[in-house]
């Protein structure tokens, strides 16, 4: 019982991470960002040419530091791959059409036009197959509690999601970006007279939330390689988080995702069909949408964050 | 006014957004066949009123019962904003919302269609009930757009028609819907001295011709006065003075709050 | 915002950083284009595709394309912004009175160049539409295309198009079109329309060539349905023209104004024409269009028309259409007892309908009533998870649908009623195609009938305001749950159609992707407009279809969601309303831009509740 709510946690941050990126967004601009699924395959794709290139075929790292070196900048790298697409996603497919004050469909359509052809331009690039990821550090099991085994990669995960979250807690509520991307949040026309510009703002949002969602990316890759499409999943169970802790606020996106990894992952090792996990999530989605559509920690990212 | 028949009956009604009270116990009834006019500053919680009124806000406290005729009554508050506007409650807005891809005849007609029975069946199938009903709401539309005098505007579009013709497209709109009561926000804000007189002249024909109870918000002091059979003044939230406009007019407290005001901003 | 032009300062030292960023984003588009139309990549040697396409010859072609789509917007900007001067100050001249001023040798010139532009145009039109021969290099292939019956028939076209043209405009003979008597306007249509069946009909096989020496009873000219109908269109044509010139148009308005004045004849016409090209064109066709005109382009219309019930109509996004695609397609199979799951009683795939209808109609109302609720944008995701969800249970419950493996053998159209025997061939593409056409008609029908009626009207109400439309009375909700449950039955039935045609179910059909590229189908003709729809659903499906064929093209089939994709992002910032955009779609999106009202229908409908 308890090392599946654990294991469920481990996977959850994950999609912890993924949530921050839908959930800044739909703070500042009301908009599910169906595009940020690329986001995380990108940061997928960086981690594993950096490690390919970095560790060039080392199959065992020697030192527990080297370990460390490679887990660290290799986020990092991710993580800034994952900004630049975000970036540019919210530069061609977002911002033409706020200059011309598109209806939200529009904006969604586009979106989703961004990610099948950054999804598609990877495949053609790269080829379409799944590929396995060096390992930056030996991924065995480190102790067992409550008869569930937890691996390296399981606290590696926790540490640094932890870590990555606190900061970007600190920069949404302490920084001064955080406060105009609050304040734009909040309301866009008011932040702009008070000479907040709304455009960096946005753009920053988006940065920030890829590079989470980059960062993500990386652990994926890790964990599972890479291939085109890689980040339609993670990203699906991801939204589920947002709306689940309640989309557009930070802390119920942290949250979100570690609760639906823990509900998702019981069921899974109950019925021992591992295909369930996404009937399981869309059934958690519909039912949340239903009882509690504000999400576990309601929906302002003004206030709450 | 001695024999009380409301068709609005106000109890109590508190609205409050997060820390800030919008609505503070307000209490007020509309007698049958009345022209009453709310008026005071803005911020004063007239159009949160309104929103009450017509279902699209849920106040906290209080209730609001609307009553379509002597016999019937229904509660306001938890009905969804389309199911009050079906009771008989019909409205404008204070930035006039029209359909603005629509022609003008196109906006009168949905109105006046709403109410109507035709499904998605019968509208695929042209079924004799749904080409008898289209009928109707095509003459009913015409006629109303006489009533409001736009004929001549049936086939343009409601995004280019000037300003004036957009508040009597409004109204005309509303009154499709047959209601029984109709809420008028700011109709005459931003028109011009002959457009307001005609307005008048529209909204006392709408009570008397077609017998629709008239609660009204505007700033027009003239126009108030010269239309309002009744007033309800609203101040932070609640009523301060109610009475006829000769009454008002001599209200102290609505001079210091109102008028006061206003003497200030014009100096 | 000073409107004076400062021209002592020469135009580029008016650039600025935005202008060279333009530029460089014009150019990083071309490369993107290269690498999109270059070869594969690997992942064991990546940027291979880059840098292959960057060492051929047609980069620099797009790069330049590139650069020159970013000078192009670099002007725009610089001329709206009214730093740089209009290189054009004076009002446009049309081309036939620039030409018509024209004297002397540039005359001739102009004469005989548009002639032989004429000709070319035609030659080429006549290739392209003509059968695909490899080696193009022969001569003695070029002429044996050239012998085709339709290259001469489009020729007599262009140059009759091209004498008409030139004398209203230089006046070559002293006979204008408008001077002639009713008569000769007659006859000449009479005899250009047979003229026409004779030679150019473009369906036909080669009759005048060396392959078509025999003359079948099918075509002789005067058994061949298209020549009637040739005829009948000229004289339409030619009365409708009659009419128009004794209506006497005022010729005062400006040329630009004289648009095409759509009479009710031509519209009668238009039905006429185009349902005998819809009735007789698949007959010439090889089995291979034929095919291709019903799995590819026939179903996809109608899915694309159910499509735009939701995204058109109700301004809402469905991204799991192909979810109730999947639920019609496997309710046929499993009325007919294929799936492991066995029904209590098998059903002809006829009867199947309704029930793939009301199965659809009830999986979109349970979906949509609780997502609707809330807010429309969360309908597209609910629907993207559910056809993940749909999707995974095709593939994976083995127990029911029979898992990745698929489903075989399902049965086909049959009639056995009141004596009346009739069984649909899977080898006969063309019976399927009539099928379909009996039913997509009427689809088409029952749906502009709803666009135009309370329904639609209302549709568009919420679409634009949806807090005024509720005011007056307009259940939101209502309208949104029926625009979704109709799509979504609407694809029940294009399923039903692929199970029974093709005779297979593949779990993998069902996925995102394919709901994509309805959702484009949608989108590129113009959302909202049926028309517009079906122009964009069977080009867009003839499209990879006709290059997939030409291989020489060097289109790869797996690359067409990249080019879905960039269609996508690119139609929503230039061209959101499509391309055969719906008067009221088109007019809202303008409105939107200048701040009135919403064009879609994701806001949320509940009562808000103040905290």
């Amino acid at each position: 019982m308890f090392n599946y709510i654990l294991q469920g946690t481990f996977t959850g941050l994950i999609f912890s991470l993924v949530a921050l990126g839908y959930t800044l967004v739909y703070g500042v601009l009301r908009l599910i960002n169906f595009a940020h699924s690329e986001v995380l395959m990108t940061g997928g794709f960086a981690g594993y040419f950096y490690l390919h290139y970095a560790m060039s075929n080392q199959t065992v790292v020697q030192s527990v530091w080297l370990s460390l070196f490679f887990i660290v900048t290799g986020v990092i790298v991710s993580g800034i791959a994952g900004t630049l697409v975000a970036i540019a996603i919210e530069r061609f497919a977002y911002r033409p059409l706020r200059r011309r004050n598109a209806p939200k469909l529009a904006y969604l359509i586009s979106a989703i036009g961004a990610s099948y052809f950054l999804l598609n331009l990877f495949g053609k690039e790269f080829g379409r197959y799944p590929e396995a990821t060096t390992q930056p550090f030996s991924n065995h099991v480190v102790v067992t509690l409550w008869g569930g085994q937890f691996t390296m990669f399981d606290f590696v995960i926790l540490v640094a999601a932890l870590l990555l979250m606190v900061i970007l807690d600190f920069i949404v509520s302490r920084t001064k970006m955080g406060r105009s991307i609050r304040a734009v949040a909040m309301d866009a026309e008011t932040a702009s007279l008070m000479g907040v510009n709304v455009n960096r703002t946005i753009a920053s949002t988006f940065a920030l939330g890829g590079f989470m969602g980059g960062a993500a990316g990386f652990f994926v890759a890790i964990n599972q390689g890479i291939s085109y499409d890689m980040g339609f999943k993670p990203a699906l169970l991801a939204f589920t988080a947002a709306v689940l802790g309640g989309i557009g606020n930070v802390r119920g996106a942290m949250i979100g995702g570690v609760v639906l990894g823990i509900v998702m992952f019981a069921p899974i090792y109950w019925l021992q069909q591992p295909w369930m996990e996404e009937v399981i999530a869309f059934s958690v989605l519909v039912l949340i949408l239903l009882f509690r559509p504000t999400g576990l920690l309601g929906e302002r990212l003004g206030r709450s964050a | 006014m001695s024999a009380t028949d409301p068709i609005f009956d106000v109890k109590n009604v508190t609205l409050r957004f997060g820390g800030v009270t919008s609505l503070n116990d307000v209490s007020l009834q509309q007698q049958r066949g009345e022209i009453l006019c709310v008026i005071g500053p803005n911020g004063a919680g007239k159009t949160s009123l309104f929103n009450c009124l017509t279902g699209v806000y849920r106040p906290q406290e209080g209730s609001i019962t609307f009553s379509p005729d002597e016999s019937h009554s229904v509660s306001i508050i938890g009905r969804a904003p389309h199911r009050v506007a079906r009771a008989g409650v019909s409205r404008t807005f204070q930035t006039s919302r029209m359909f603005n891809a629509l022609t003008t005849f196109e906006n009168v007609k949905i109105g006046v269609e709403a109410r109507q029975k035709t499904g998605p069946i019968g509208a695929m199938l042209r079924l004799p009930r749904t080409r008898h009903e289209e009928r109707d709401s095509d003459q009913r539309s015409h006629e109303l757009l006489e009533f409001v005098s736009l004929t001549h505007r049936t086939n343009t579009l409601a995004d280019s028609l000037p300003y004036g013709d957009r508040r009597r497209l409004e109204i005309a709109r509303a009154l499709g819907t047959n209601p029984k009561v109709l809420l008028l926000d700011e109709p005459a804000a931003g028109t011009n001295p002959s457009e307001k007189l005609a307005l008048a002249e529209l909204i006392l024909r709408i009570n008397s011709e077609l017998g629709i109870s008239i609660l009204l918000i505007e700033h027009d002091m003239k126009l108030v006065m010269s239309l309002a059979q009744r007033l309800v003044v609203l101040n932070f939230g609640g009523i301060i003075a109610e009475g006829t406009p000769m009454e008002i007019q001599e209200n102290p407290k609505v001079v210091e709050a109102y008028l006061g005001t206003a003497e200030k901003a014009e100096n | 915002m000073s409107s004076e032009i400062d021209t002592t300062v020469p135009w580029y030292k008016k650039l600025t950083g935005d202008d060279y960023r333009r530029v460089a984003t014009g150019t990083a588009g071309g490369a993107v284009l290269a690498v999109m139309t270059g070869p594969e990549g690997s992942i064991a040697e990546p940027l291979y595709a880059l840098r292959a396409s960057l060492l051929t010859a047609h980069v620099i072609g797009y790069l330049i394309f590139g650069i020159a789509i970013g000078c192009l917007l670099t002007y725009r900007a610089k001329i709206r912004d009214g730093v740089w001067k209009r290189r054009r100050a004076t009002p446009r001249i049309p081309m036939a009175e620039k030409m018509a001023a024209t004297s002397g040798p540039a005359r001739s010139i102009a004469l005989g160049g548009s002639g032989v532009v004429a000709v070319v145009a035609a030659l080429l039109i006549a290739d392209f539409s003509g059968p695909y021969v490899s080696h193009k290099a022969s001569l003695h292939v070029i002429a044996h295309q050239f012998l085709y019956t339709r290259t001469y028939g489009y020729l007599v076209l262009a140059l009759a198009i091209w004498f008409t043209g030139a004398n209203q405009v230089f006046h070559v003979t002293n006979v204008r079109l408008r001077s002639l008597p009713k008569w000769s306007i007659l006859v000449g249509a009479l005899v250009g329309s047979l003229l026409f069946g004779l030679t150019a009909d473009p369906f036909l096989r080669p009759r005048f060539s060396w392959h078509a020496i025999e003359p079948s009873y099918r075509d002789s000219m005067f058994h061949h349905w298209p020549t009637y109908l040739w005829v009948v269109l000229a004289l339409l044509l030619a009365l409708s023209y009659l009419r128009k010139r004794n209506s006497a148009a005022p010729m005062s308005a400006t040329p630009r104004r004289r648009a095409l004045v759509v009479t009710p004849s031509m519209r009668v016409l238009t039905y006429l024409g185009a349902g005998f090209i819809a009735y007789e064109a698949p007959k010439y066709l090889s089995s291979y269009w034929q095919i291709s005109l019903y799995q590819q382009i026939g179903i996809f219309c109608l899915l694309a028309v159910g499509l735009n019930v939701v995204v058109g109509f109700a301004g809402l996004l469905d991204l799991g259409y192909v979810a109730f695609y999947a639920l019609g397609a496997y309710t046929t199979a499993y009325f007919s007892g294929a799936l492991p799951l066995q029904p209590p009683f098998h059903l002809n795939p006829f009867v199947v309908i309704p029930a793939a209808v009301v199965v659809a109609m009830l999986a979109g109302v349970l979906l949509g009533l609780p997502t609707l609720r809330l807010r429309g944008d969360y309908l597209a995701i609910v629907t993207l998870g559910f056809g993940e969800i749909v999707y995974v249970l095709a593939n994976d419950w083995t127990a029911v649908t029979g898992g990745s493996p698929g489903t075989l053998s399902l049965p086909t159209f049959s009639v056995n009623l009141l004596g009346l025997h009739y069984s649909w061939n899977p080898a006969d593409p063309l019976s399927y195609y009539y099928l379909m056409l009996g039913v997509i008609v009427p689809v088409i029908v029952l749906f502009d009938f709803l666009n135009n009626s309370k329904v639609g009207r209302s549709w568009a109400a919420i679409r634009e305001d949806e807090v005024a439309a509720q005011s007056l009375g307009i259940n939101a909700l209502k309208y949104k749950v029926m625009a979704f449950a109709i799509g979504a039955s609407t694809a029940g039935v294009a399923g039903v159609f692929t199970a029974a045609k093709v005779g297979v179910l593949f779990p993998a059909t069902f996925v995102l992707q394919l709901s994509i590229t309805i959702l484009v189908l949608v989108i590129f003709g113009g959302m909202g407009s049926i028309l517009g729809v079906l122009v964009g659903a069977v080009f867009l499906q003839w499209l990879p279809s006709y290059l997939t064929f030409h291989s020489y093209l060097g289109y790869q089939e797996s690359d067409l969601l990249l080019y879905i994709g960039a269609l996508l992002v690119i139609m929503m910032i230039f061209r959101p309303q499509g391309l055969v955009p719906s008067k009221r779609r088109r007019r809202e999106f303008i409105d939107a831009e200048l701040g009135l009202g919403s064009a879609d229908a994701l806001g949320a409908i509940t009562q808000e509740q103040p905290s």
